[in-house]
């Protein structure tokens, strides 16, 4: 424990001592010559324009909010693959028996040389039909967020225009119905 | 367990099937859900209007919940039932057959399904009052229902969560959706505020109450909720539950957690603080669900958490017991208490209600914190009661929450309903603004008078007997341990007091004159409104006066349970 706790301390002294060094150093030996241009915030070369403390459009968060829900639905596909992945391996009938036993113990997180051992090896009739089971599962669990996302884009929550797209709509709306014939110019700035 | 084994077992042999049929109502909803996603989509929601999608899952659920619950109560005999039985395929060993199920992760028993019934009643009842309102409107009913249903699925989960990872998830899967249907009226900026409270409030809770899980998880070494008990007798073999073992202080911060995270879907006092605002942004049917569903959905946790702990009654435990029990007590006691005080003074209806369902959470808990103390009671310790008189106690404490629950669902519903509608005609919520409404909605009024002397608890009606059943377990406690009789106190004073705050609304319905110029407010008896509204409080009536059925039924559902 404790020496743990000297390696923890020695760590955070050394890294602070690192970062440190370096800027004194740099404070006593660089000249001081400022300059507009230099004195200015750096933003990849270019020229800064107004302040960065501004409200970003809430389209973004729309986005990001989206982004995120399937983002976390396709982590699930991880633990799956890995042992769908396993399976489909075990699936193959002409493994040999010592292929057999790594591929069992890798499959059930044992460890290394248990199956040869004991009885946990994996036959491939029932890897087959693990295998088949996973497919069935992820294709409902996918489709299920495949409805989510159709519902989503046919909402119109992906697109980014969205308020003009709908404004655009009933323009074209209003335009057919009123049957305007002398605006042509109306027609033509909406499009 | 080989994986020849498992695949023999769990997806080819009992488990799967089993699961499946007993989850076959959770299921249902669930494609209800897509069903309105596809409405949607496809445009069809102008001839078939998504309520109706809703109204039609939700009454199938219901009656797959229905079936289930004849057939573990009567058996597969019933001539009437036999069709439906045969419609959702239910077998002996299915539903016929108590117990865990989908592995161990919820368990099916008559408290579940008493429960899971409760809950599919109240949501065909829900979506048929937001018909009626008209909340939400056609274009953006599907993501009202999908929420409103999905926090149901979560709530049914809650009621058979087996493991704590599912009791977590349940809390979740409720919430979550909540928050967003507490937000759903889009442009108020009350609403939006409120949910705003709501989800900061209810992710603290969470955050705390899975820091709890994990540590009574890793001081018991399982997360099964049927081994809590043996691995608190084991963890504190040879020594007692005492905080100079630093074993007990890390599970009892554990337990502390998770109650907090309990407490705050339960709005007790001091995390009640959500609630009124809450109530008062969302809409009134909003408010409904969230007092009545999430409230069930939260106690029949707190109940099988609570058994799980209690499970056995070692004697050097009997510390563990007595203290959460009389924590739960204090808990019940204060929020009773405070949500009558500060129901005193609120001017808005619904503000009125949300502190008025907090003071109904203080009356339910301290049915829980009763059934905690007589079942960490030692039998030789109390004078005149036996261990079979000590657990038909305990039985007593179960019936009286689930009658409680039952009767809570109808006259807060109610209440919650008549706000909506009385919204829907004069555009207020204000107690200010519903003075002699009874001479032009007579059914409306009525329908409240009965729900609101029945939230007090007065007779025939079915609060009264609700009531008296928590009384008579909290006086049984009482001869465990004396502090049960000062509940027994506070609580008797607090139904006392609770009859001013809700006279002083009757008041200005029956009893002032409507002033010159108000909005009329004409909700005929013979309107689906008017019809609705009984529909809702006869149950309220007939609880009262037919108590017998229900607390039977409530008293074997405990029965199995306790057992």
């Amino acid at each position: 424990m404790t020496d743990l706790l000297l390696h923890f301390l020695l760590f955070i002294i050394a890294g602070s001592v690192l970062v440190l060094a370096p800027m004194l150093i740099g404070k006593l030996v660089r000249p001081w010559l400022p300059t507009p241009e230099k004195q200015s915030v750096y933003e990849c070369g270019e020229p800064a324009i107004g302040s960065s403390y501004i409200q970003f459009d809430i389209r973004f968060y729309v986005v990001a909010l989206l982004f995120i829900i399937f983002d976390v639905e396709v982590a699930f596909f991880f633990p799956w693959a890995t042992v769908y992945g396993g399976a489909t391996q075990l699936a193959d009938s002409r493994l040999s028996d010592v292929a057999r036993s790594n591929l069992s113990d890798k499959l059930l997180n044992l460890a290394p040389g248990t199956s040869a051992a004991s009885d946990t090896v994996v036959s491939a009739a029932d890897a087959l039909y693990l295998a088949k089971t996973g497919v069935v599962d992820i294709a409902v669990f996918f489709a299920f967020i495949l409805v989510g996302f159709a519902y989503v884009w046919k909402r119109g929550d992906l697109d980014w225009v969205r308020s003009l797209v709908s404004e655009f709509q009933q323009s074209q709306a209003l335009t057919r119905t009123a049957v305007v014939a002398d605006q042509p110019a109306k027609t033509e700035m909406a499009s | 367990m080989s994986v020849n084994e498992i695949i023999e077992h769990a997806l080819k042999g009992e488990i799967l099937p089993r699961s499946v049929q007993i989850f076959g109502p959770e299921i249902a909803l669930c494609l209800t859900i897509l069903a309105l996603l596809f409405v949607r989509m496809f445009e069809i929601h102008r001839r078939l209007p998504t309520n109706l999608v809703a109204l039609l899952g939700a009454l199938i659920a219901f009656l797959g919940v229905f079936s289930q619950f004849m057939y573990v109560k009567g058996g597969s005999e019933i001539p009437a039932m036999m069709a439906l039985f045969q419609a959702w395929g239910l077998t002996p060993e299915g539903v016929g057959e108590v117990g865990p199920y989908f592995t161990g992760l919820l368990v099916h028993d008559q408290f579940s399904v008493f429960f899971r019934l409760g809950l599919c009643l109240f949501l065909v009842l829900m979506i048929a009052l937001t018909v009626l309102s008209g909340i939400p409107d056609s274009e953006d009913g599907q993501d009202f229902y999908t929420l409103l249903i999905g926090s149901s699925v979560g709530m049914m989960l809650a009621c058979g969560a087996n493991h704590l990872l599912t009791l977590f998830l349940a809390v979740e899967m409720m919430s979550v959706p909540s928050y967003a249907m507490v937000a759903f009226q889009k442009g108020r900026r009350q609403a939006s505020e409120a949910a705003l409270k709501y989800v900061i409030y209810g992710a603290g809770a969470a955050g705390v109450m899975l820091y709890g899980l994990s540590l009574v998880a890793g001081v018991l070494g399982t997360a099964s909720m049927p081994e809590l008990a043996a691995q608190v007798s084991t963890a504190f073999a040879g020594g007692s539950f005492v905080l100079t073992n630093p074993v007990a202080v890390t599970l009892a911060l554990g337990i502390l957690m998770v109650l907090a995270g309990l407490a705050f879907k339960l709005s007790l006092v001091p995390f009640h603080f959500w609630c009124p605002d809450a109530f008062e942004g969302a809409a009134a049917e909003v408010g409904g669900f969230l007092s009545v569903a999430s409230k069930a959905g939260a106690f029949a946790l707190l109940v099988r958490f609570c058994i799980a702990l209690t499970g056995n009654p070692d004697p050097s435990l009997a510390g563990l017991n007595l203290s959460l029990g009389i924590g739960l007590g204090v808990a019940a006691a204060v929020t009773a208490t405070f949500g009558n005080l500060a129901a005193y003074s609120q001017k808005n209806m619904k503000r009125l209600l949300a502190y008025s369902t907090i003071a109904h959470a203080g009356y339910m808990l301290m049915a829980v914190s009763a059934l905690v103390i007589i079942r960490g009671a030692n039998p030789s310790g109390v004078p005149g009661l036996t261990s079979a008189g000590l657990d038909a106690e305990a039985r007593r404490c179960l019936e009286a929450l689930l009658y409680y629950l039952a009767v809570y669902l109808f006259m807060n519903l109610g209440a919650f309903a008549i706000v909506a509608l009385i919204r829907n005609q004069i555009f207020s919520e204000e107690i200010e603004d519903y003075r002699g409404l009874a001479g032009e909605a007579p059914v409306l009024c009525v329908c409240m008078l009965i729900c609101l002397f029945s939230l007090v608890g007065l007779p025939p009606l079915g609060g009264f007997w609700a009531k008296l059943e928590i009384f008579a377990s909290l006086f049984q406690a009482g001869r465990v341990h004396w502090f049960m009789w000062v509940v027994l106190g506070i609580a008797a004073v607090n139904t006392v007091f609770s009859l001013f705050y809700y006279m002083r609304v009757l008041k200005s319905m029956f009893l002032t004159e409507r002033p010159v110029g108000a909005r009329s407010a004409l909700v005929p008896f013979r309107s689906a409104p008017g019809l609705y509204v009984v529909m809702v409080s006869v149950p309220v009536l007939l609880l009262g006066v037919l108590a017998g059925p229900l607390s039977q039924t409530a008293n074997n559902v405990a029965r199995i349970l306790l057992r």
